[in-house]
């Protein structure tokens, strides 16, 4: 298959010492996917970037580019480019200097230089600020300058390094927004890092979960999130309750928990179990409220570990803290997920 | 503020104050009497006169040696400048385990006696079979202040964020090209600061030039051959004009260090404000 735009074959790092921080990496990235590697840290997906932006060497295994092997090329010399998790904008360059800095080590002409770097921050709609240092950026123009920076190169790859992460929850949401136009706008295949599942759900074609060096789960955000594969996966995304079941774990999505409180079911009025069998006895212990939902820790005497449930808050008064209440699902929503490690 | 508190400041000023007498009325003095209009160099002062600067630049000698020092101090800086930009650089990006031998043996001529340092060099020198000339004064001059430089500009280098050499690599540059258009730039006026200090040290040095400079003279070398012969506001008149240069330099490198710190404090301030 040589219409990837991005080929990794069978990867692996280690250091001098320890253990390998990647074992045995396949992906193959069709031109103009969006990919994310999601996991904690340390699990390796960083290294794995690393390795296709060239700054590292992998101990095993190759990285193409267009079909063609670059798992010896020096980064300056990969089509590829990176940006990194604090912008890290040149702090002696103003923005147009910093953009222009790619076109003129690839000798762009003047004249192909000032209309790219122009188009560039129309493209991230940071027009006006040219001139100015990169001290007097916010952190988001800051990261929008470095997401144009890279961009121009028009590389046939663009790696991104978690570079959300340091922004306030504001900024972050509407960067999630301006990194899945730049997307559409320029058809650039995209590899994001991130640790944070919801960025990698909103931005994401598909998401490669990976877990201590190894890609766990490779699928499309709707894959990921509704048909686990493993109680890792489903815990890690969407944070699921898992519930220790004869032949595995049973997948409980907090939203798909209904809570009716025990006093209610008794008196015989509104014992609203909507067909759910399922059913277990429990006692609040933390109420949330997160706006549309509220979010409920019960502690139920027959799971190891607090249930968690996340109930539409327009509809009913919070139940009251250490109430006693039935907790009950519809059967068709929770999975069986075979035990593993 | 307390009275005690007004008090303890009172006595913190006039204390400093008395240092600061302490520290300047000698170099006042020397200046002083540089325009000494007699050749007595004891009070009383019998008035201004400028005919010992004229004796002295009059002076086939002075001129000379003088030249020899500003060439010295010069070719001192660039040396240093070059070379323990060089190994500072190297150091302070190896992060190999040795790299702090590196660091024990650039910096081990100012831990030594310069006595030592002028012998050692002398034997050595002499062992190789180079004849002593100005050549071998710059090679004692480099040695001495290579260390002043290695020292600061290491400090300058170790502060930078690698991520922006990183980021130069990734849009293009060679790490040459990376070094020269992002690294340098960031710390240049530091490092011109620090040159500026090799120059001064390179200047006034003594011992060691005293041992390797064979048959030529620096102006510290010629203050120390007039000392013997006479005793006249020639000297004086030499000596303040090494401290003046030096207050100049100084002052240079102040300025560069404190631009180059402005410099980084925005970068700072930049890494610190992701939030708006």
């Amino acid at each position: 298959m040589s219409d990837a735009a991005l080929r990794i074959e069978g990867v692996g790092h280690s250091y001098q010492e320890g253990d390998p921080v990647l074992r045995d990496i396949d992906l193959e990235l069709a031109p103009g996917e969006f990919l994310t590697l999601l996991g904690p840290s340390g699990c390796g997906k960083t290294t794995l970037l690393r390795i296709v932006g060239g700054f590292i060497r992998p101990t095993e295994g190759s990285v193409f580019l267009n079909g063609e092997d670059v798992t010896r090329v020096p980064p300056h010399k990969r089509r590829v480019n990176l940006v990194f998790q604090r912008a890290a904008l040149f702090p002696h360059l103003d923005v147009y200097d910093n953009l222009a800095f790619g076109l003129k080590l690839a000798k762009v002409p003047k004249g192909e230089i000032d209309g790219r770097v122009r188009e560039a921050l129309e493209l991230v709609r940071l027009e006006g600020l040219a001139h100015r240092r990169s001290g007097e950026l916010s952190g988001g123009q800051a990261q929008r300058v470095a997401l144009a920076r890279a961009l121009i190169n028009r590389p046939e790859v663009l790696l991104l390094d978690e570079p959300l992460s340091a922004l306030d929850l504001r900024i972050r949401q509407e960067m999630e927004g301006e990194l899945r136009r730049l997307h559409r706008e320029t058809d650039t295949t995209f590899v994001f890092v991130t640790h944070d599942q919801g960025e990698a759900l909103a931005l994401s074609d598909r998401i490669a979960l990976f877990d201590r060096g190894a890609i766990a789960e490779l699928g499309t955000p709707r894959e990921i999130y509704h048909r686990p594969t493993s109680a890792l996966t489903a815990r890690f995304v969407g944070d699921a309750n898992l519930m220790p079941v004869d032949d595995g774990w049973m997948v409980l999505r907090q939203e798909d928990v209904v809570l009716t409180e025990a006093s209610a079911v008794a008196a015989g009025n509104g014992g609203a179990t909507n067909g759910s069998s399922e059913r277990l006895r429990g006692t609040v212990r933390d109420i949330g409220f997160r706006g549309a939902g509220y979010a409920y820790v019960v502690e139920c005497p027959e799971l190891g570990e607090p249930l968690k449930a996340e109930v539409p808050s327009e509809a009913a008064q919070p139940l009251p803290l250490g109430a006693e209440v039935f907790v009950t699902w519809d059967p068709k929503v929770a999975r069986v997920l075979p035990k593993s490690s | 503020m307390s009275a005690r508190l007004r008090h303890h400041g009172v006595a913190g000023a006039v204390f400093t104050a008395l240092v600061l007498i302490f520290l300047l009325v000698p170099l006042i003095i020397v200046a002083l009497f540089s325009l000494h209009s007699s050749p007595s160099l004891t009070f009383p002062f019998k008035g201004f006169s400028t005919r010992w600067y004229s004796e002295v630049f009059g002076s086939e000698d002075f001129r000379e040696s003088l030249f020899n020092s500003l060439k010295l101090a010069l070719a001192t800086a660039a040396f240093t400048l070059v070379f323990g930009t060089a190994a500072a650089y190297g150091v302070t990006r190896s992060g190999s385990r040795m790299s702090g031998v590196g660091v024990a043996i650039f910096m081990l001529p100012i831990t030594l006696p310069l006595l030592f340092v002028g012998i050692a060099l002398l034997i050595a020198l002499r062992r190789v079979g180079i004849e002593l000339s100005l050549l071998t004064i710059l090679i004692g001059h480099t040695l001495i202040a290579f260390p002043f430089f290695f020292m600061i500009a290491r400090v300058a280098l170790e502060r930078l964020d690698p991520m922006l050499e990183e980021a130069a690599a990734d849009l293009g540059a060679s790490p040459w090209k990376a070094f020269r258009k992002v690294t340098l730039p960031q710390v240049f006026p530091i490092l011109l600061g620090a040159a500026a200090l090799a120059f001064m040290v390179s200047l006034d040095e003594f011992v060691v030039t005293f041992f390797v400079s064979g048959n030529e003279t620096t102006l510290p070398l010629f203050i120390f051959s007039r000392l013997r012969t006479t005793l006249n506001p020639s000297i004086n008149v030499v000596s303040t004009l090494l401290m003046a240069t030096t207050f100049v330099l100084f002052a240079f490198a102040f300025v560069m260090a404190m631009w180059g710190e402005r410099k980084r404090a925005r970068r700072a301030g930049n890494l610190m404000d992701v939030t708006e």
